[in-house]
């Protein structure tokens, strides 16, 4: 008799193991995506923190559909590989939302572990046209492309800067490579492009490559890639002599571009979305955050916005279903920090301007 | 263009020959490869980094002179690795000198990886960053433009090979190291105690690889654990280029690898700028395994 | 001034010396001879520290010396020139000398140096070429010489004659009876038994790893078994 009694305590206890969470289970599990270790492990966490203070908003709230949400953090440490792995490993753990990733390395393999799955995704910085050129109806981004990022800073090199000469280095990722490609397309006809080079990431010496560049003498030196690389590239043209600004995109919009730059970073210029600081909607958003995480970077906001779209969209499906929510975020009128948001067919926001930001002193200002 | 390069060559070829000159020091002596010997000078950058950020804690006299606060950095970090190096020896080679070739580089390892590990928790992944206080305002001569510290970090590399060059050919011990790496046998038939040779080799290699881990931290401005392996390989690819074993091989690897890779990447592509280094390690090996440098093997009774 | 007693080594599972007894006295002349394989480079091993004993004792000067290792027995006045000269190739003759000094203290070195290039002048005049590019009769002498360097009270020397021309063995065992003169006590291996028992006192026969036969030099050239063996007739 008391073998069975134990046999029995012994199977309930397994079947309670094994029951599968998430969907049927006591909590709802948000996955967020990102590079949270590595060297450019600053952008992975600023944007954990904005999706981990969303989750911790409408947890005070008491939760979405009456249950709590679960913040499930992914680690793809800007590597593709990684980032189908943590994919698979959200499916596995029945994840029913992702915010993410943040390399458009990584996202566009990561969507089609998604898309296979029916699990919504929104990333908050993959800029490549790619990841919504796929079709896919599950995915979707809250940033904008860099077809558009590519057209403002080519816009602002020949009209604000009136350049004549331009040098265009990338980092040969997909992110880096796609942005350098859309800033020579947009340049037109009264520019020359003197030199278009790839680096590799990682690699500290840019020596050879920031004296070829030196050599040709632009008047503007054009950067796709991180500010891991991009500080380097900086400091290091600068020692051989060089005096072209730098212009990149969202990838060097870092604080940490101007540590590892130094001082030689006085004057560069990135495109980037408006300043979150100066718009009404995002005031909350920044004030909270500041309590928690201190200083917003400059991707928190976007994730804070996904997270809230996928939560706000749960709720409104009625259920912890991603092929339920997915139409939801589709036709949802959001407003939130960033203003107001609504995707297109493909995916992509409305309405995402592009404006030009410039160091000065020692900080990135938005260029009036 | 090409004098630019060939001084970026140079400024970087210095660095890897200090490297190398561990490397080959002690193959002569243990007839081994340190491959831990990379983590040594990966570890000279960071405890420059820890010491170059204390700057405004240093007392005013060397607040003021930057050469010879400098001087006293290497001096530290040097002196500290000098200490990790006889350890390393001590405790991962030592207790397997009888042993078959394939126990100590399987050790070496061992000791490579704890060592990356034991930095990474210590002083975390992410890349640190060195603060800006040495001359980084370009010169240009003649076309060509430098700053201040690469000047610095050439003429640091040469006075210190210079240094180990006398140690080497012109002191007692030196000469006991040369001895040993020819006959280790004899050399303790002539009264020299080998096992404080072994010691001092590794000393000194772990020395130069300090020193030339402080200064590639100050010239490139960022450093990570990971430096020693890239850093490792290219300066063991020196030394075989130049003669492993041999000291003024170890030189002339060093320099000569820093530029051809610097040509390489400037003239052809930079995207394989690690390429070039291996490939002609591989042109070495086959046509002249012995390295530039290297002697024959066929040795006179 | 040694002792050798029951002296027992080991090469992994053979046993090379199975319990070698023998003395030298201070002043002497002492030579082993043998067969290949016999144990002679092995018992001078053993007692230059070169190699571990595995049984037995070793005095020299009254202090058991079995076992320590080479550079201190070096520093107790044993010096061991061994077979196959083991010149430092790379190193000049000077360099070479300077190694056989390396015990000496500072001040002395420059003196004995010339002392011993006295006794070399052979030498004197390669002194700065490296030691790979002399012939073997110089070489063997810079070996002499080099043992020479840390004022030894006993030099063991292994098959000194071997590879060299009939005029300069001859010249090599003359020089080892200078030295003899000079109070220095001398431990000879050797292949070429005749020679060697011409210049030594006495001698010990190595067959085996022990010893079969004893005695001084003119009685071993006289006996039966060692001529036939030995001395070719």
């Amino acid at each position: 008799m008391k073998k069975l009694l134990v046999v029995g305590l012994v199977g309930l206890a397994m079947v309670a193991c094994t029951k599968k969470e998430g969907q049927e289970g006591a909590v709802i599990k948000i996955g967020a995506a990102g590079q949270l270790t590595g060297p450019e492990a600053v952008f992975g966490s600023d944007m954990l923190n904005g999706v981990k203070l969303a989750v911790e908003e409408w947890n005070a709230k008491g939760g979405v559909l009456g249950k709590k949400i679960e913040l499930v953090p992914g680690d793809d440490q800007a590597e593709p590989r990684q980032a189908v792995a943590v994919a698979n490993k959200f499916v596995t753990e029945g994840v029913v939302g992702v915010v993410g990733h943040f390399n458009s390395s990584c996202s566009i393999p990561a969507s089609e572990v998604y898309h296979k799955a029916g699990i919504p995704q929104i990333s908050q910085a993959c800029t490549n046209p790619k990841l919504t050129d796929q079709g896919f109806d599950n995915v979707f981004r809250v940033c904008g492309l860099d077809d558009q990022q590519g057209k403002a800073a080519a816009d602002f090199a020949v009209q604000k800067l009136k350049v004549k000469r331009v040098a265009i280095i990338h980092d040969k990722t997909t992110y880096g490579q796609g942005f350098a490609e859309e800033f020579k397309k947009n340049l037109g006809t009264g520019v020359e492009v003197v030199a278009f080079e790839g680096i590799a990431k990682g690699e500290k010496d840019y020596s050879p490559v920031v004296t070829k560049i030196k050599s040709a003498n632009p008047d503007l030196v054009f950067f796709g890639g991180i500010f891991t690389e991009g500080g380097l590239l900086i400091r290091q043209y600068k020692a051989v002599g060089g005096t072209a600004p730098f212009i990149g995109g969202d990838g060097i919009m870092s604080e940490e571009l101007l540590k590892i730059g130094g001082p030689a970073t006085e004057g560069t210029y990135a495109t980037f979305g408006p300043d979150t600081k100066e718009i009404p909607s995002a005031k909350g958003f920044n004030e909270n955050y500041r309590k928690k995480y201190g200083e917003p970077g400059v991707y928190s906001v976007y994730a804070y916005d996904a997270a809230n779209i996928i939560l706000q969209s749960i709720q409104k499906a009625g259920a912890a279903d991603g092929k339920k929510i997915t139409p939801e975020i589709r036709a949802i009128d959001y407003n939130g920090a960033l203003g107001h948001i609504q995707f297109d067919a493909k995916g992509d926001v409305k309405e995402s301007p592009y404006v030009v930001w410039k160091v000065e002193n020692n900080k990135f200002k938005q260029v009036k | 263009m090409f004098l630019q390069h060939l001084l970026n060559g140079i400024t970087i070829g210095g660095s890897y020959a200090l490297i190398a000159l561990g490397y080959t020091l002690v193959y002569g002596v243990l007839k081994l490869i340190n491959f831990a010997h990379g983590e040594i000078y990966m570890i000279g950058a960071y405890l420059g980094f820890i010491l170059i950020s204390l700057l405004p804690a240093m007392p005013p006299f060397l607040q003021g002179s930057l050469p010879l606060f400098l001087l006293v950095v290497f001096g530290i970090a040097a002196m500290i690795c000098s200490l990790y190096g006889f350890y390393l020896e001590k405790i991962c080679y030592r207790p397997l000198r009888g042993a078959p070739k394939l126990t100590p580089l399987i050790s070496a390892l061992g000791a490579s990886i704890f060592l990356q590990n034991f930095v990474m928790i210590s002083m975390g992944a992410k890349d640190r960053i060195f603060p800006q206080t040495i001359g980084m305002r370009a010169i240009s001569l003649g076309g060509v433009s430098f700053t201040p510290l690469q000047l610095t970090i050439i003429f640091s590399s040469i006075a210190l090979m210079a240094l180990l060059y006398w140690f080497i050919n012109r002191t007692r011990l030196g000469t006991a190291i040369r001895a040993t790496s020819t006959d280790p046998f004899m050399a303790a038939l002539v009264g020299i105690n080998v096992d404080t040779v072994i010691s001092v080799t590794f000393m000194a290699g772990s020395f130069l690889a300090a020193c030339a881990g402080v200064m590639i931290g100050l010239y490139y401005g960022s450093i990570n654990f990971t430096l020693g392996y890239l850093g490792g390989i290219k300066a063991f690819t020196a030394a075989v280029l130049g003669g492993i074993g041999n000291v003024p091989g170890a030189m002339v690897g060093g320099f000569l690898l820093g530029i051809i890779e610097a040509l390489g990447a400037g003239y052809f592509s930079s995207e394989y700028k690690d390429v070039y280094a291996f490939f002609i390690l591989i042109a070495v090996l086959v046509f002249r395994p012995a390295g530039l440098l290297g002697k024959r093997s066929d040795e006179r009774a | 001034m040694l002792r050798l007693t029951d002296l027992e080594l080991r090469y992994g599972p053979i046993r090379a010396l199975k319990g070698v007894t023998l003395d030298v006295a201070a002043g002497e002349i002492v030579t082993l001879i043998g067969a290949n394989g016999a144990g002679k480079s092995s018992t001078l091993k053993a007692i230059s520290g070169i190699h571990g004993t595995s049984g037995g004792s070793i005095v020299f000067a009254g202090r058991r010396i079995d076992n320590l290792p080479p550079h201190e027995i070096v520093a107790l006045g044993i010096s061991h020139c061994p077979e196959g000269r083991r010149i430092f190739g790379d190193l000049s003759v000077r360099e070479n000398l300077l190694m056989g000094g390396y015990l000496l203290a500072k001040h002395e070195m420059a003196g004995r140096l010339d002392e011993v290039l006295g006794l070399f002048p052979r030498l004197g005049e390669r002194i700065h070429q490296a030691g790979g590019t002399l012939s073997g009769g110089e070489q063997q002498m810079l070996a002499i010489a080099r043992a020479l360097m840390c004022k030894p009270g006993l030099l063991m020397l292994d098959e000194p004659s071997l590879g060299l021309a009939p005029i300069m063995v001859e010249k090599i065992f003359e020089t080892i009876v200078a030295l003899k003169q000079t109070g220095l006590t001398v431990l000879l291996v050797e292949q070429n038994a005749g020679a060697a028992l011409e210049i030594s006192d006495r001698g010990y026969v190595l067959e085996i790893g022990q010893v079969t036969l004893s005695g001084t030099s003119a009685a071993l050239r006289d006996d039966q078994r060692v001529a036939q063996a030995y001395l070719g007739g």
